[in-house]
């Protein structure tokens, strides 16, 4: 069982991700966007966080930056999802442990989080 | 960066449903991973089009759910659909699972419902899902609405939400769905989230019915538009493209110059060589006139190597034997060498598209050569609208001229003598190529029997009028009319007598 902070302003992909993960025996924090997500992380540490990239009051880049920022923050694994290619993403700046390609498919997804997990 | 799951998934894949024309209809089949949903009244086969998908899908190595949400008892579900050829007891319920929701739905509404749905896909790795009556859920939903303490901002509101949910389901599992319903005059929310709707009709002309569906939204890429007519047999359900837009979409046949023997040497020299390949030609006259027996020497020039067909739905089959045994033509040798096979159809009872895509599918198994329909009255009885038909035979030609056959049909014109009169069609010129026209005469106090051609495509003809003669010799002696009455007689017996055709300008 591990805390997973989930990150994306489309409820219905959080509230997927949310369910999925509950049911496999994780917690799941959810935000709609960095800065929730952020406030959330400071307050329980996540043994990972998935992040959409576009979100309103601070993006998924920005995100990474102030995780990367936060000494408590800086190890926990980040898995970036996007519907814009990789490489667009890495052309913000952006950080991450992972990247996800949007649409997901959720079995690729979840395997992926459970292997950053037990690293 | 250590991972990336750089989605593999190209997009706009396609599941196809196993509905013979469906397919086609679809551009191709369903996409993987959009939601559509399947309405239409009671009895109109939702639930039989929605099991073969679940079926075919399985066959083919997916997975399916089908899902009911009234309080329904599968097994006479499945006893109903089990006599139907697409079923496979084999495939039920490792590959086709039943699930009932109705203790979810009513217990815990939409919301419990989604749950359901999803640890149900997840858990079977399900790539096809079928919720069967969709208006149960939006009733439920209704009722959730109306008695919801935690502030449900209405009816419709909820039920967008749940479909929204499971298309973030269907997107992230690469599941399929289907939702049927029963048909309802306005587009209803969910109508305008789904990626797809299908709406089956059934409709009742006179004392007949005719059943249609129609594509009336479909994401990510074309399809046929229109109504396209489906059948529900006991190999369940097919799907037959309207014609007319099958036409549109190839290439027009060739116009070839080679010519195609009519079986009637006279014939063919008025024809300076026979019929052009590739063409459509009428043959026009009264009942009795040699109509049928002149379809029956064109195909007497099949061959087991180039086939002929006879679309019949006058005659039947062993009356045409013993018509063509006095015209001294072996039907029967040919029936059996396999040169000439007989489609005898009663036509009234039919669908005017199952017909046509009958003699297609004929014509594209055996590759004949040589199509004689007597005659076309009669299949337009098939035809629910007469307005439509014109337009339908002209294209089913065209099919068939592209698949390499030679169309010859017959024309009953109700005048028994003299001219031609009104025709029973508008627009001659537009269904045929060439037109022959056969009728009866006096002359000199006796009745014969006069033919002519009014038009051959693209060449040059004999457009005088003969006289014709019909038995076991086969049709000939033919006898200039005008000639006649000036004393010389036969196409190609005094060419000098032979007028000229205006090379199909006409």
């Amino acid at each position: 069982m591990a805390i997973i902070l989930v990150v994306d302003d489309e409820v219905g992909i959080a509230r997927l991700l949310e369910d999925v993960f509950v049911d496999d025996g994780h917690e799941v924090m959810l935000a709609s966007n960095g800065r929730q997500a952020l406030e959330l992380a400071l307050t329980t540490v996540p043994a990972i966080i998935l992040t959409d990239l576009m979100m309103p009051v601070m993006d998924g880049a920005e995100l990474a930056a102030a995780l990367a920022a936060e000494p408590r923050l800086a190890g926990v694994p980040l898995v970036m999802m996007s519907s814009m290619p990789e490489g667009v993403v890495v052309a913000k700046g952006a950080a991450f442990t992972a990247f996800v390609r949007k649409p997901f498919n959720i079995y690729a997804l979840v395997d992926l989080a459970n292997s950053l997990i037990v690293r | 960066m250590v991972d990336s799951v750089e989605s593999s998934r190209p997009k706009l894949r396609r599941i196809t449903s196993g509905i013979a024309g469906l397919d086609t209809i679809l551009g191709g089949g369903l996409m993987l991973g959009n939601i559509y949903i399947i309405e239409g009244a009671p009895g109109a086969g939702k639930t039989i089009m929605s099991n073969q998908i679940c079926f075919h899908h399985a066959g083919t190595g997916g997975k399916a759910i089908f899902v009911t949400l009234l309080a329904e008892n599968h097994a006479r579900m499945i006893a109903s659909i089990a006599g139907l050829a697409f079923y496979n007891a084999g495939l039920v319920p490792e590959q086709v699972r039943y699930l009932s929701a109705y203790s979810e739905i009513s217990g815990d509404g939409l919301a419990g419902l989604l749950t359901l749905l999803r640890r149900e896909v997840i858990k079977q790795r399900a790539t096809l899902l079928v919720i069967d009556g969709l208006v149960s859920a939006q009733a439920s939903m209704q009722i959730e609405a109306h008695s919801s303490s935690h502030g449900g901002t209405g009816g419709d509101q909820d039920f967008k939400m749940f479909v929204h949910d499971l298309q973030e389901i269907a997107l992230a599992t690469d599941c399929t769905m289907i939702l049927t319903t029963n048909t309802v005059d306005r587009m209803s929310p969910e109508q305008t989230m789904v990626d797809g709707l299908i709406t089956l009709t059934d409709a009742v002309y006179g004392w007949r019915s005719e059943s249609s569906l129609q594509v009336r939204k479909f994401r990510g890429s074309g399809f046929m538009r229109g109504r396209h007519t489906y059948e529900i047999t006991d190999a369940g359900i097919s799907a037959y493209p309207r014609m007319e837009f099958l036409v549109s979409r190839g290439v027009q046949p060739e116009m070839l110059k080679a010519r195609l023997p009519t079986g009637i040497d006279d014939l063919d020299v008025m024809l300076e060589g026979g019929l052009p390949v590739l063409s459509t030609t009428a043959l026009v006259g009264p009942s009795g006139i040699g109509k049928t027996s002149t379809g029956l020497h064109f195909l007497s020039r099949s061959v087991p190597a180039a086939p002929g067909l006879l679309v019949g739905f006058y005659e039947r089959p062993d009356g045409l034997v013993d018509k063509a045994d006095n015209l001294g033509i072996d039907l029967r040798g040919l029936l059996a060498s396999g040169a000439v096979e007989i489609m005898w159809q009663h036509s009234e009872e039919l669908a005017l598209d199952t017909l046509g895509s009958q003699i297609l599918e004929a014509v594209e198994r055996r590759g004949f050569k040589r199509v004689f329909i007597d005659g076309y009255l009669a299949f337009r009885a098939a035809a629910v609208d007469e307005h439509r038909f014109p337009g339908f035979f002209t294209a089913l030609a065209i099919q068939l001229q592209r698949l390499g056959a030679t169309i010859v049909y017959s024309l009953e014109t109700p005048r028994l003598y003299g001219r031609l009169g009104e025709l029973p069609v508008e627009d001659l010129s537009r269904l045929s190529e060439n037109i022959i026209v056969m009728r009866y005469r006096r002359i000199d106090g006796d009745t014969h029997r006069v033919l002519s051609l009014l038009k051959v495509r693209s060449s040059g003809y004999d457009p005088e009028e003969y006289v014709f003669t019909m038995g076991a010799d086969g049709v000939g002696l033919m006898v200039d009319v005008a000639p006649t009455e000036r004393g010389r007689s036969g196409p190609g017996r005094g060419r000098s007598g032979l007028g000229r055709g205006d090379g199909g300008r006409g």
